[in-house]
């Protein structure tokens, strides 16, 4: 009855135009840089299938990880109805599977109602990072499964009511049949109407195929290698460009991997709406930057003129596109695909640095670093300067062994709202009878920030001269109050040469007060007060516990924010935002987040562990006059407070 | 055209120079490229830029091998360290021979090198060198133009006014300042430079001129003025700032 | 004592203030024994002797109408010494004075004394005190005579003068000439005239960036004053050249100057130290501007300029 050979004609036609399409777009990966990462397949695999399994990132955002599990389940059951439909055509006797029948029908429904919720979410609650996305494409891919599944329920309706007897392996094609047999004035009607049904259902499935690789529902195809190559690296160590040393400034210079990137991407925003740039009204989101990394992959890839030519930096990304990332990488963390958002930022960076295309004030910072070792233009001398008032001496790592180095940091060391605080921990340590050195006039600038800035030449040159000082000196263990400075010591300074353990002074704190090193009384008197985990504290390094043990074993009643550990929202300095002209037109980021604070209601104390926290967020509560009702505190000064 | 730019260390005075028994600590003294060969370099790299020239970066052997890499990262085309016992705290005057041998050993059709210096109290070193060379001088320049046979250089002597002269070369150019801030060299450029850049030897033949000038002694400057500091609190400053304003009819005479 | 020559700077026939205040310098240096020379390069217009009056002899040497070149006057001011043999030559160390005091000091084999900022006169020795490293120190120098000096800008005032001395017209000097004046301009010619303002508020580099000359433009504005600013901030663009105050920019005697973040460069002291009331503002106590100020205050800059505009608002209002 049903023609294979026409069946077999229109199927491979119609793969064949869907690879043609895939594989015009994906050509150009085989040119790209090398990024094939052939290190423990196992472990991938087994990963793959749990972010899979588990929809762990996808749960995140709750409605969409449910709409979308639905989906992927639906899908998997109603493959078999793909084969079976091949079946009955190559097999004329095929007459299905009863036991599968039962949970076709299911999924159809699953499958349709989870499409009405996706709808519902789309277009009703329309929330805001969908914005910058295609929508017609997602309502056409929408469309084409409601098609699928519906020409599939009809066609089963059709057979029943062809066959005069309704099937209880089938309650809905069943049901269906029972509405439209009126409908049909014969059974060759009813079997005319099966057969066009089939092949509208073919044809649905043929279409959607040959539609998927030019639309972003293509990750069903490559998200499968993308999330199988994420990166396994640390958070903190960023790449460098690849084997070449020069960054990519062409998309076909891309590492093959960060293409593939682009065409996972399903536009889904998650990124968008965590990233502070993009809150704060900077010309920034993750997710419109992989779109247009992606068009112009797709535009090359098309032939389309010109469109190799150029330069992704300031071309493809703007440069103020570029600027505005904080390096937060809460982008990262929510990407169900696992895309690499800040390492093609900073890639493309990199490359505007290489060309001197920076703002004045950034420039004149870099020399700063360049010139003095730090962006405060202080003389080298003066690094210990911090020092002078304290009642007693800091060694010198260098002259005489110690427990700890101390790598105190430009902000902790130069800025004198934070060298009150590097002060309060000299005072502890002191008092707990840590010896610990400091580098003197030897330290630099650790270059965590440096190189996010892209300028990773100077992060090299202050890596290396600051890995020789550390290394003349005679130090179990190292700490610093900066987590920024942590991250690059912890991540990146290890295959430079450095050989310690580098530790948090929150961790440190933690560490002598539950070894009663430490001496303290609780002088929180159950104050409501809140935590902000730092980017490269807490989503970076993973250290959340110690600063808020601390807080409550001093006596205070600590509240998170809802944007708390690896939510939490970056108050805007990271990446070298410090160093730049703040040209938010929204909230910014520093001010959204005290507001947060202050939605918890009768939250008197913000307390920090960074540096630039103190700083950003001393300036927020001013700037929003909540001076009254909220406070920042370092660590640290919890001990002495209130 | 071969542009000879000549690069001077000096030290910072951004940071603490230290003194010894009266006289500058040079060993302590924090050395660095003189602002103004910077922008004297910056200059001479735009001109080729613009009208194509050669660039030759010169700097004595004890302004160190850093500050020629630089320059080649910067866009100059030779690096060459003179080489020659010259002490640190030589004047422009002892010098000017060495530099305008150099000069010419290489070929210069310009000499470019910033206004002054932060040190030369016995005189700069751009005239010394073209009284040297016996070629014409235009100092306070502001921009180099070479599109031309006889290059245009813009003066500007302050109090906004400004000239345009065009010179016939050979010439020295004393820069206060390029149309454009020194140009940001990435780090990976300056390793770059570093590993590559070759940096050619050159031996003179003159002797250090006298320096009829004495240095007797460094000192702190005496204040002359004696200031009131108000309150380094940025709201008691204001008010008191707002307070002095009243009493001398600045803004608006007392309440009301 | 020795005689002594005077460089004047002229523009559009009239002499510097910093020559003016120079040559009343020289006439005290000099004592009564010592004659004091002055001369002039002609320009374009008639030199307005009547303001020379310190000097005992004028010397006018024939120039070029076009505009300066340094060639031309180095070969006038060399010719003037060699046949004078003054004890010391006097330059204002204005950016023309920097273009060719060294020159003239190669060329006739004297010794030079650059930045003075104090002078003293031995038997055959002069005696300086050179302000260097943006200020930061004073080298006292000495030298034997003859010998040239280029005077910082205010080290000496111009008094009252007796009426112009004897005018000798000097022909033009002979030099071949490789340097040629294609046009000049003056900035006064566009934009604002900062120096007819009574109030200036200054922002130097320590305001950090645009949004802080913003800042300062509002609370200029708030002042009914002008914005200047120091030549690090014109460099970056921030402020058009015309509002640039100091040695390369613009000198200005207004009532009230507010320095917000200039550190205080003596480039930038000399074109304002006159100011009736100087207040500074900024954050490293030891900033050379606090040596010219009145009064000062170490606050953060940006901190300060909001507080201070509102408070001006609110006391006009």
């Amino acid at each position: 009855m049903i023609s294979a050979l026409s069946l077999a004609l229109v199927t491979l036609l119609a793969a064949g135009a869907a690879a043609w399409r895939a594989s015009i777009r994906l050509r150009p990966l085989l040119s790209g840089r090398p990024s094939l990462r052939k290190d423990v397949p196992v472990r991938r695999a087994g990963f793959l299938l749990r972010e899979i399994g588990l929809h762990r990132r996808l749960l995140r955002f709750r409605l969409s990880g449910i709409i979308h599990a639905a989906i992927l389940v639906a899908f998997v059951i109603l493959l078999s109805g793909i084969l079976q439909a091949y079946s009955k055509a190559f097999f004329p006797d095929f007459r299905g599977w009863d036991a599968i029948a039962v949970v076709q029908d299911l999924a159809a429904i699953l499958m349709l109602s989870a499409i009405g919720l996706a709808l519902y979410n789309r277009l009703v609650l329309r929330p805001a990072r969908f914005k910058g996305s295609n929508k017609r494409d997602a309502l056409v891919i929408l469309g084409m499964i409601s098609l699928i599944v519906l020409t599939m329920e009809l066609e089963f309706a059709f057979h029943i009511i062809a066959d005069g007897q309704n099937s209880p392996y089938r309650p809905v094609a069943g049901l269906l049949a029972t509405g439209l047999t009126p409908l049909m004035p014969s059974v060759s009607a009813a079997q005319i109407a099966e057969q066009v049904f089939y092949w509208a259902h073919i044809a649905s499935i043929l279409g959607f195929l040959v539609y998927l690789p030019g639309s972003k529902h293509f990750h069903m195809v490559v998200g499968f290698p993308n999330v199988y190559l994420r990166s396994r690296e640390p958070r903190g160590r960023l790449p460098t460009s690849g084997a070449e040393p020069a960054p990519p400034t062409r998309i076909t210079e891309l590492p093959w991997k960060g293409m593939l990137d682009l065409y996972s991407c399903t536009e889904c925003g998650r990124c968008q709406s965590v990233c502070p740039a993009y809150a704060a009204g900077l010309p920034l989101s993750p997710k419109t930057l992989i779109m247009d990394l992606r068009n112009n992959l797709v535009d090359t890839a098309l032939g389309t003129p010109a469109a190799a030519t150029i330069p992704l930096a300031g071309g493809v990304i703007s440069a103020e596109t570029l600027w505005a990332c904080t390096t937060c990488m809460a982008c990262m963390q929510e990407c169900p695909l696992h895309i690499e958002h800040v390492p093609r930022i900073v890639d493309m960076r990199r490359a505007l640095v290489d060309e001197g295309e920076m703002s004045p004030l950034l420039q004149a910072t870099l020399v700063n670093f360049q010139k003095y070792g730090n962006s405060f233009k202080k003389p080298a001398r003066q690094r210990p300067a911090w020092t002078k008032e304290l009642p007693f001496q800091v060694p010198d790592a260098r002259d005489e062994p110690v427990e700890y180095l101390w790598y105190v940091g430009d902000y902790a060391s130069f800025h004198p709202l934070v060298a009150e605080r590097t002060r309060n921990v000299a005072k502890l340590l002191h008092q707990a009878g840590v010896s610990f050195g400091i580098l003197y006039d030897r330290e630099k600038n650790s270059g965590n920030d440096v190189r996010r800035i892209g300028e990773e030449g100077l992060f090299q040159d202050l890596a290396e001269e600051n890995i020789a000082a550390i290394n003349e000196c005679d130090a179990q263990r190292i700490f610093t109050t900066d987590p920024h400075t942590l991250n690059t010591l912890v991540n990146e300074y290890p295959a430079l040469g450095l050989r310690k353990d580098v530790v948090h002074h929150t961790q440190l704190l933690h560490e002598l007060m539950r070894d009663g090193r430490l001496r303290f009384r609780p002088t929180g008197t159950g104050q409501r007060v809140t935590y902000h985990d730092p980017c490269y504290l807490g989503r970076y390094n993973g250290r959340y516990d110690a600063p808020r043990a601390i807080i409550r074993d001093l006596g205070f009643d600590l509240h998170d924010m809802p944007r708390c550990r690896e939510k939490s929202f970056c108050c805007g300095a990271g990446g070298g935002r410090i160093f730049m002209e703040d040209e938010s037109t929204l909230e910014r980021p520093s001010e959204n987040r005290i507001r947060e604070a202050l939605a918890l209601g009768d939250i008197s104390l913000f307390v920090v562990a960074c540096p630039k926290d103190i700083v950003m967020y001393t300036a927020a509560i001013e700037n929003i006059n909540a001076s009254d009702k909220i406070k920042v505190k370092e660590i640290s000064d919890l001990f002495a407070v209130v | 055209m071969n542009i000879v730019v000549i690069l001077q260390t000096v030290p910072d005075s951004a940071e603490e120079l230290t003194l010894a028994d009266g006289v500058l600590d040079w060993d302590e003294a924090p050395l660095r490229l003189n602002e103004f060969d910077d922008h004297a370099l910056e200059e001479a790299v735009l001109a080729k830029e613009e009208a194509g020239a050669t660039v030759i970066a010169l700097a004595l052997e004890s302004a160190g091998d850093r500050v020629l890499q630089t320059a080649v990262a910067r866009g100059a085309d030779r690096a060459v360290k003179l080489i020659k016992e010259v002490p640190l705290d030589a004047s422009a005057r002892m010098v000017a021979p060495l530099m305008a041998e150099a000069a010419r050993k290489l070929g210069a059709d310009l000499v470019v090198t910033g206004v002054q210096a932060p040190g030369d109290i016995f005189g700069q070193l751009a005239p010394f060198t073209a009284a040297e060379l016996a070629w014409p001088l235009l100092g306070g320049a502001v921009g180099i133009d070479c599109s031309a046979d006889a290059p245009i250089v813009a003066q500007e002597f302050g109090g906004g006014r400004s000239a345009q002269i065009s010179v016939t070369l050979p010439a020295v150019v004393g820069v206060q300042a390029a149309r454009r801030p020194p140009r940001y060299v990435s780090g990976s450029k300056l390793r770059q430079a570093v590993q590559s850049a070759s940096i050619e030897k050159l031996d003179v033949a003159a002797e250090l001129a006298d320096e009829p000038g004495k240095l007797v002694t460094l000192h702190s400057p005496h204040k002359t003025t004696a200031i009131s500091f108000l309150d380094d609190d940025p709201v008691t400053a204001v008010d008191q700032i707002v307070e002095i304003f009243r009493q001398r009819g600045i803004v608006g005479g007392g309440r009301g | 004592m020795a005689d002594i020559l005077v460089y004047i700077e002229l523009v559009s026939g009239q002499p510097t203030q910093a020559s003016l205040d120079l040559l009343s310098g020289a006439r005290d240096l000099a004592g009564t024994s010592g004659r004091v020379t002055a001369l002039a390069v002609e320009d374009d217009s008639a030199v307005d002797t009547a303001k020379l009056g310190a000097a005992d002899r004028i010397v006018l040497v024939s120039g070029d109408a076009k505009g300066y070149t340094g060639e031309r006057h180095l070969a006038a001011l060399s010719e003037a010494i060699e046949r004078d043999k003054p004890g010391i030559v006097l330059i204002a160390n204005s950016y023309v004075g920097l273009d060719i005091s060294t020159s003239v000091a190669a060329r006739v084999g004297q010794p030079l004394l650059a930045y003075c900022v104090a002078l003293a006169l031995g038997d055959d020795t002069l005696r300086a005190t050179c302000q260097i490293y943006g200020g930061k120190l004073e080298a006292d120098v000495e030298c034997n005579l003859p010998a040239i000096a280029a005077v910082n800008p205010g080290v000496f005032q111009a008094s009252e003068t007796r009426g112009a001395g004897e005018i000798v017209q000097a022909a033009a000097p002979v030099f071949t000439a490789r340097t040629m004046v294609q046009s000049t301009s003056s900035a006064s010619d566009t934009g604002v005239d900062i120096t007819a303002s009574d109030l200036l508020v200054c922002v130097g580099r320590g305001v950090g960036d645009e949004d802080g000359v913003a800042l300062a433009q509002e609370l200029a504005d708030a002042l009914g004053a002008e914005l200047v600013a120091s030549r690090p901030v014109v460099d970056q663009g921030w402020v058009e050249k015309s509002r640039q105050v100091g040695k390369s920019g613009k000198t200005v005697k207004p009532k009230l100057y507010l320095a917000v973040g200039v550190s205080g460069a003596p480039e930038h002291l000399e074109g304002m130290r006159d100011a009736g009331l100087i207040i500074a503002v900024n954050t490293d106590a030891n900033a050379p501007i606090f040596d010219a100020a009145h009064f000062g205050t170490r606050c953060d800059v940006l901190e300060f300029l909001p507080l201070l505009t509102e408070k001006l608002q609110g006391a006009i209002a």
